[in-house]
């Protein structure tokens, strides 16, 4: 694993020896760490597509955990939080759940609890990403057909032979084929039922 | 203005007669007749024109410069007059009126002079009065037997304060006066002196200065201090009531707070070692990263055990210091201290004292830990209980050797092996709690050779009690 591959992690804590301890945990199991000391250097130093996960201490000095997250919230920044909470902060945390965060862990924890959290989060994340990604090139997909072409597209989704489609549209069978061939080609499906996976929903719709 | 002159000039007007401005013109006019019938009596062998200096002087010292001259015009006439009707006779007419106009002349001249005076003497005491009565200081004179020779405007501002003032330097030994700084009753030049009855507080000194009649009198000056001595109260007041806070909080609270504080190098040394144990694992640990990580990891030891020395240095603090001391006294104390607590939980009290219960030797200040930790614990049992809560405390004496403290609540009660449990430490029945409080105050009543258990109320909540024995040594 080469280490631009490594994923990143932000840890924030305001205790000097819990931050640096877990920066040497989360670097001995793969992960770049950047570590920040408060919620406003955090604010000033992290860049929204660098880092996949966030450790957050729920409390701090200065802006707490909890702000930070809505903070990011109101921003639109795509980061799972991951809360660590000492004793007696379970309402806290409970409180972190219901505003979105990915989960949280109680001090002092076992490592293999907060790597398993910090690898879901991030899996989370990147599924997240992959159909976000996947649902965006399909609308741009999409959006390339002509309006002839998506005609006989959701025609075709809906199991209707290209017979029937001529007849309905008043054109021949060979310009359905030619169209359906366009679409194909313009939607990156080498099969029918490879469209109708890409197309899911939406099928029968229009 | 009020207040006799000063200086010279209270000294010449003392021994003037107090008249005012019209009856010291009539007196001048009287005494010139006097002084004319006089005259004219002893005949002219025997002058007696030198005695018109008097009214002269009055007039030029009481009504000023203008009145002066008149008054030595008039002398130096009715003298004309009293010469001619002695039947003095000059050898030219000429001399009567030469004589005359050098009487008048010398009687203006002496006015003018001594008007002159006066003025000049008025505007150097009228600085020195303006200063005087510009001053915050009561400024005040007394002779030897403490009569007022001179008092300022602040003096006199306060006319009840001053009495006592007064009353109080010059009878140092009775009335008010007993309430007069020890120090400034022996003729020191500083004392405290408290108004009981206007609450005003202040700082006298006191000196001895010659006076303008030659005498020996006592000069004081008095700063209002109340404000100062109010806030030197508050402050006290503030740092005693923080004292007390830091009691309240020491024992359950502090606890908590420690093993909050305790997490942090626990969580710290967890990671530094699994993160050593990940990286000899996976076969790619460097030794210098192993020992500083392994060296940060004793450091977090050594701060646990920190933390731990202060739960332990909270909970020993000092040696039991055992007196004679009053159960109820210290009941009262607390019950004091959690007044608006219970008022803002609504919960009522019930505190009911055997008033025949003989002292009992033991700590105050630790029973009184102990008696706050039940009545908090109490509190918080009541938290979420429907109303009525109660709160009861109750001290008896239950044989002849021992005396028993009861605090009853009606909160939710103990859980079913609540007596085995309340021996462990760090046993709680509270969301928050560290289940150190009930274990100290354990310990505290042992170490007076007594005994605290639990018990359930048949009608819900729990009582808690300990008991102490009366002959403890």
């Amino acid at each position: 694993m080469s280490a631009v591959e490594r994923p990143l992690v932000y840890v924030v804590d305001d205790d000097d020896a819990f931050r640096d301890s877990l920066r040497w945990l989360l670097e001995s199991s793969g992960y770049r760490v950047e570590a920040y000391e408060s919620a406003e250097r955090f604010l000033d130093g992290y860049r929204a597509d660098a880092g996949e996960c966030l450790v957050l201490d729920v409390r701090m000095h200065g802006k707490t955990g909890l702000e930070l997250q809505q903070e990011l919230r109101r921003r639109a920044v795509n980061l799972p939080v991951v809360f660590v909470t000492g004793h007696g902060d379970v309402p806290m945390a409970v409180h972190a759940l219901k505003n979105g965060a990915f989960d949280f862990i109680e001090k002092p924890f076992n490592d293999e609890a907060l790597l398993a959290l910090i690898a879901k989060a991030i899996e989370a994340r990147a599924a997240a990403q992959s159909e976000d990604a996947r649902r965006q090139s399909t609308a741009a997909k999409l959006a390339s057909l002509t309006a002839r072409e998506r005609e006989i597209m959701d025609r075709v989704i809906a199991g209707k032979r290209n017979k029937v489609i001529a007849d309905e549209l008043g054109i021949s069978v060979k310009t359905v084929e030619i169209h359906r061939g366009r679409v194909m080609e313009k939607m990156g499906a080498d099969s029918l039922a490879a469209l109708m996976h890409m197309v899911g929903t939406r099928g029968g719709a229009s | 203005m009020r207040n006799a002159a000063l200086h010279t000039l209270s000294a010449v007007d003392a021994r003037l007669p107090r008249l005012t401005a019209p009856w010291s013109f009539v007196l001048c006019v009287a005494l010139i007749v006097a002084i004319a019938g006089l005259d004219y009596l002893t005949g002219h062998e025997l002058s007696l024109s030198i005695l018109y200096l008097a009214p002269v002087f009055l007039a030029a010292w009481r009504l000023g410069r203008d009145a002066g001259i008149a008054v030595s015009m008039m002398a130096a006439v009715t003298w004309l007059v009293s010469v001619v009707f002695m039947g003095l006779e000059y050898s030219h007419p000429f001399y009567y009126f030469w004589d005359a106009a050098i009487t008048f002349l010398t009687f203006m001249l002496f006015a003018r002079v001594i008007a002159r005076l006066k003025t000049a003497l008025d505007h150097a005491d009228e600085r020195f009065v303006t200063v005087l009565e510009g001053l915050d200081s009561a400024v005040f004179v007394t002779d030897a037997r403490g009569a007022l020779l001179y008092g300022n405007e602040q003096f006199y501002r306060s006319a009840e304060a001053g009495d006592a003032l007064l009353e109080a330097v010059s009878h140092p030994v009775h009335g008010a006066g007993a309430m007069m700084d020890a120090a400034l009753q022996r003729g020191a030049r500083e004392g405290e002196f408290h108004d009981a009855e206007r609450r005003r507080w202040y700082l006298v000194r006191s000196r001895s200065i010659r006076w303008v009649d030659g005498r020996t009198v006592r000069l004081h000056r008095a700063n209002d201090i109340t404000e100062r001595k109010l806030a030197e109260e508050y402050a006290r007041q503030q740092q005693e009531k923080l004292q007390t806070t830091a009691r309240l909080v020491s024992v359950g609270e502090m606890a908590t707070t420690l093993a909050h504080e305790l997490n942090q190098p626990l969580a710290a040394i967890a990671n530094y070692t699994m993160g050593c144990v990940r990286r000899l694992k996976s076969g790619n640990a460097n030794t210098a990263e192993l020992l500083d990580a392994l060296d940060k990891t004793a450091l977090q030891a050594e701060r646990a055990g920190h933390i731990i020395q202060r739960v332990r240095s909270l909970v020993t603090k000092r040696e039991p210091v055992f007196t004679d001391c009053d159960i109820n006294a210290v009941i009262r104390g607390v019950v004091a201290l959690m007044d608006t607590e219970m008022e803002v939980s609504g919960v009522a009290l019930d505190v009911d004292l055997d008033s025949a219960l003989p002292p009992v030797r033991a700590d105050p200040v630790m029973l009184e830990q102990v008696l706050l930790n039940l009545a908090k614990n109490a509190l918080e049992a009541m938290r979420d209980s429907a109303a009525p809560r109660a709160l009861q405390i109750r001290s008896s004496r239950t044989n002849d050797a021992t005396v028993e403290v009861a605090v009853k609540d009606s909160g939710h009660g103990l859980p079913a092996d609540f007596e085995q449990r309340m021996a462990t430490p760090f046993y709680t029945t509270k969301p928050s709690g560290m289940g150190l409080g009930l274990h100290i105050c354990r310990s505290i009543v042992e170490a007076h050779a007594g005994r605290l258990w639990a018990v359930r109320n048949p009608e819900g909540g729990a009582t808690l009690r300990f008991a102490l024995p009366l002959n403890a040594s």
